[in-house]
């Protein structure tokens, strides 16, 4: 009888995932802190949050925009060790109608910071099944912790006009999108919804920030007079990228002719002519986890990336 | 004279015409005690032995929460010896009550697993007495039963009488009380009667219980109950706002630039479609529970914390709301009525679609008003206040949206703007405080990210705070009425609701749709983006 009642009050330690009722996800986890913090002793776990981060991903591998899904579910378990955040994993199964349409999950993720604490950030996976992606935004409301933002991520570029998406992104602060290698999806990003407080941001745009860094000191070295003789420029690299690094350049100089290139997976190479060739070759260095840690920064060039876009959303 | 103390100014209260002055007893029952042993301040606020009568003993706040309540206090040793009287139509034996009771205890109750041994003794004071409401005879036999159980328990004859009833049935038993000779105003031993809401349906019903019922009760013996001001964070207002020195002086108009008061539930009418279709969330939540919330957030400084000086501050703010009419109602309430949805991840039926709601009913599940007070302090402040059913979340909370700094030197990159400077008092559940600030982002760049500082209950004490009915039986034995609603409050609480149903009453317009798991209809949002607000994400 004692280890009965002993295994029944017990919680899995932190980090372990803990199969819930989707309508009791937010008591379990008071009740997986409370646990927690009578198991690591007084004041040594800090619960920490500064984003809701909702990550979206569609496992469906044949619907255009939806790839991606299982890297970004990857990323998104890494991501509290740089953004403190409640992060929503919401996987959705369209293909699979035989099973529960809803399950969910609650971990947490912990690190053990400098003073000594460990700094736990919460996971809710909730799996959709069927038609049971209707319920998500209605659980997304309720799943949300008040005053800080939400970022809603995308594995591809979704449907606005899908009712679960419109649902999903009504009340986000930051849209993170990746149109990866197939770059008429950054036609897509532009179709959303013009709504105050409302960033979209695609990954691509994160992966040129070094290219558009280097351009940025080489042209600090080039004439005025040179730089009107440069007619065109082609960008090499994984397809979005490419395209929003020749958008960039194609409405930050004036008469420059923008063209973007498939390359390499690792890199971004710009080549300017007409004038004297300039080639200037930029690695993607940043981890998966530290481009989505800057996606959600309010950037400066936030402008920037929307003018970049509606160029690179006409680039062949 | 120390017994017409509280017959000052401030402690006086005029109802209509009536005058009521309350005698120093009432102000400051446990401050002036008999036994000296309770002056210690430990022992202060234990009551004296007492008989509690339960009307509607057989109904569901008897068994979830009077009995636990007091079952709780008990364990805790805040109450002496007290006898549970349940009375009630149905034919139920002292056993079978008792048995009844201890369920509710064991599945209810804030202190569990029950302890066998403090069960034995309060189990053995619980009785049941069977009875009519309406018929005189019964509560002579309630007398005689009363006397029986006092006199075998050593019991001094202290009473509080519950009315865990009908609105309906309220008259009939404070009348068949004062004829039985049960309600005596003595001050000792006292006879103090619980009246649950709702204190009437409207102004003119609310005057008329009021008048049946002070024909036979003083106003000191009666006390109006309002669940919300038992719960811990209601009462922290106060001690929030006058035992710190820092946020009084940005509590008015010069510096808060509005306040958001949120009543959300996730639950639908469950199976009292009957009741709540005549009812409706106006009149369930904001005429008693949500005006409260608001009193107490609004009021000005007491000169005291007993009784009668805090009520008198609360009626203050009642009075001061500026009325809405038939002219400037669609301007200032947006009423809505819940349509099928996805809630929790479950699908839930509409309102229209619930047992015993009439099919072309207009009862309003949601409603959202912007208030006005109209005084010194909160001229110019508007008070958003929104009460649902069928919301994404169960929540009640204050919020106070301070004005944002004049000048906004870091608006480039500043995504703290957006929430920007909000105090949120979070009622339920997971009680606590947070405010938010915007801070520096680490790094080179001067981004500037939303932060919270946070206190909840639960963690820093390391334990529940109490149920707010605890709280308030332990108030009404021990004669401390701070957290109950005067007479006056009622009536001013409904003389400003009342006009709002009146309107809607003459209006052909239906409610306005909203999906269940939604936070309300979109006129509802327009309301507050209208003014360039919104209302906050709980």
């Amino acid at each position: 009888l004692e280890a009965a009642v002993k295994l029944s009050h017990e919680r899995p330690p932190l980090g372990e995932r803990l199969p819930v009722d989707a309508a009791a996800i937010e008591r379990e986890l008071a009740s997986m802190w409370q646990s927690a913090g009578a198991d690591q002793g007084q004041g040594l776990v800090t619960r920490a949050c500064a984003w809701n981060v909702i990550a979206h991903a569609e496992l469906r591998s044949d619907r255009e925009g939806a790839s991606g899904a299982e890297p970004l579910i990857e990323t998104l378990k890494q991501l509290p060790q740089k953004v403190a955040s409640r992060t929503l994993i919401l996987q959705t199964m369209p293909d699979e109608a035989d099973r529960p349409p809803l399950e969910s999950w609650i971990s947490a993720n912990c690190a053990l910071a400098e003073h000594g604490k460990y700094v736990c950030s919460e996971e809710i996976t909730i799996a959709a099944r069927g038609r049971g992606d209707r319920h998500l935004p209605g659980l997304v409301r309720a799943l949300t912790v008040p005053d800080v933002p939400i970022a809603v991520v995308f594995a591809g570029v979704p449907d606005w006009s899908d009712p679960v998406i419109a649902g999903l992104i009504e009340a986000a602060d930051r849209l993170v999108v990746d149109a990866g290698s197939n770059a008429r999806l950054l036609a897509r990003i532009t179709r959303l919804p013009r709504r105050p407080r409302l960033g979209a941001i695609d990954l691509g745009w994160i992966d040129g920030a070094l290219l558009r860094s280097a351009i940025a000191d080489r042209f600090d070295r080039i004439s005025s007079e040179e730089r009107k003789r440069l007619k065109r420029v082609e960008v090499r690299g994984p397809a979005a990228a490419a395209r929003l690094a020749a958008g960039w350049l194609g409405a930050q100089l004036q008469g420059l002719e923008p063209a973007a290139m498939a390359g390499a997976n690792d890199a971004l190479e710009a080549r300017f002519t007409g004038g004297e060739e300039i080639v200037i070759r930029s690695p993607i260095v940043t981890s998966p986890v530290d481009r989505l840690a800057r996606a959600l920064e309010r950037r400066a060039d936030e402008a920037a990336f929307e003018r970049a876009l509606e160029i690179a959303r006409h680039i062949a | 004279m120390p017994a017409k103390a509280g017959c000052r100014s401030r402690s006086c209260t005029e109802v209509g015409t009536r005058r009521d002055c309350a005698p120093a007893m009432e102000t400051r029952p446990s401050r002036e005690p008999s036994n000296p042993l309770r002056s210690d301040g430990v022992s202060e606020r234990r009551p004296e032995p007492a008989t509690i009568v339960i009307f509607g003993a057989s109904g569901d706040l008897t068994q979830r929460k009077l009995v636990p309540a007091l079952y709780s206090l008990a364990a805790e040793r805040l109450i002496p010896r007290t006898a549970i009287v349940g009375f009630s139509r149905s034919d139920v034996s002292d056993e079978s009550f008792r048995s009844s009771m201890r369920e509710g205890v064991a599945a209810h109750a804030r202190k569990k697993p029950i302890d066998s041994e403090l069960w034995s003794t309060f189990g053995s004071g619980l009785f049941y007495q069977r009875g009519q409401f309406d018929d005189p005879a019964s509560f002579y036999m309630l007398r005689r039963r009363l006397e029986q159980i006092e006199s075998e328990l050593g019991l001094p004859g202290n009473r509080l009488f519950y009315l865990a009833v009908p609105p309906s049935a309220f008259a009939p038993i404070v009348q068949n009380l004062g004829a039985a000779g049960l309600v005596d105003s003595k001050e000792s031993p006292f006879a103090r009667v619980i009246i649950e809401k709702p204190f009437g349906t409207d102004l003119e019903s609310a005057r008329s219980l009021n008048k049946s019922i002070r024909a036979v009760l003083k106003e000191k013996q009666i006390y109006r109950i309002d669940h919300y001001l038992g719960k811990e964070t209601v009462q922290n207002l106060l001690v929030f706002r006058f035992a710190n020195g820092i946020f009084e002086p940005l509590w008015n108009n010069r510096y808060v630039d509005h306040v958001q008061i949120t009543g959300a539930e996730t639950l639908g009418v469950e199976g009292r479609g009957g009741y709540f279709d005549h009812s409706g969330n106006l009149r369930d939540m904001v005429q008693n529970h949500l005006l409260q919330v608001l009193a107490l957030a609004a009021l000005e400084p007491p000169v005291h914390l007993d009784g009668e000086f805090v009520r008198d501050e609360k009626v203050k703010v009642l009075r001061a709301l500026r009325p809405i009419g038939k002219e400037d109602i669609e301007r200032r309430v947006i009423r809505g009525q819940y349509a099928a949805g996805s809630l929790l991840g479950a699908d839930v039926p509409g309102y229209l679609e619930e047992k015993g709601v009439a099919p072309e009913s207009k009862t309003e599940t949601f409603v959202a008003l912007k208030l006005a007070i109209d005084n010194w302090r909160w001229a110019g402040v508007p008070f958003y206040l929104r009460s649902a059913k069928r919301m994404p979340k169960r929540v009640t909370e204050i919020s106070i949206h301070f004005k944002s700094a004049p000048h906004r030197l870091f608006r480039e990159l500043n995504l703290a703007d957006a929430y920007g400077n909000v105090l949120a008092i979070r009622i339920q559940p997971d009680e606590g405080i947070r405010l938010n600030i915007g801070t520096k982002v680490p790094g080179p760049s001067s981004q500037v990210a939303p932060v919270t500082m946070e206190f909840r209950y639960a963690s820093t004490f390391g334990t529940s705070p109490p149920e707010a009915y605890e709280r308030l039986l332990l108030d009404s034995l021990v004669g401390d009425s701070t957290l109950f609603i005067r007479e006056d409050e009622v009536d001013a609480s409904w003389s400003f609701i009342t006009p709002i149903h009146k309107a809607w009453a003459e209006s052909n317009d239906r409610p306005h749709a909203y999906a269940a798991g939604e936070w309300g209809p979109a006129a509802a949002h327009a309301l507050l983006e209208k003014d360039g607000r919104a209302w906050r994400r709980p």
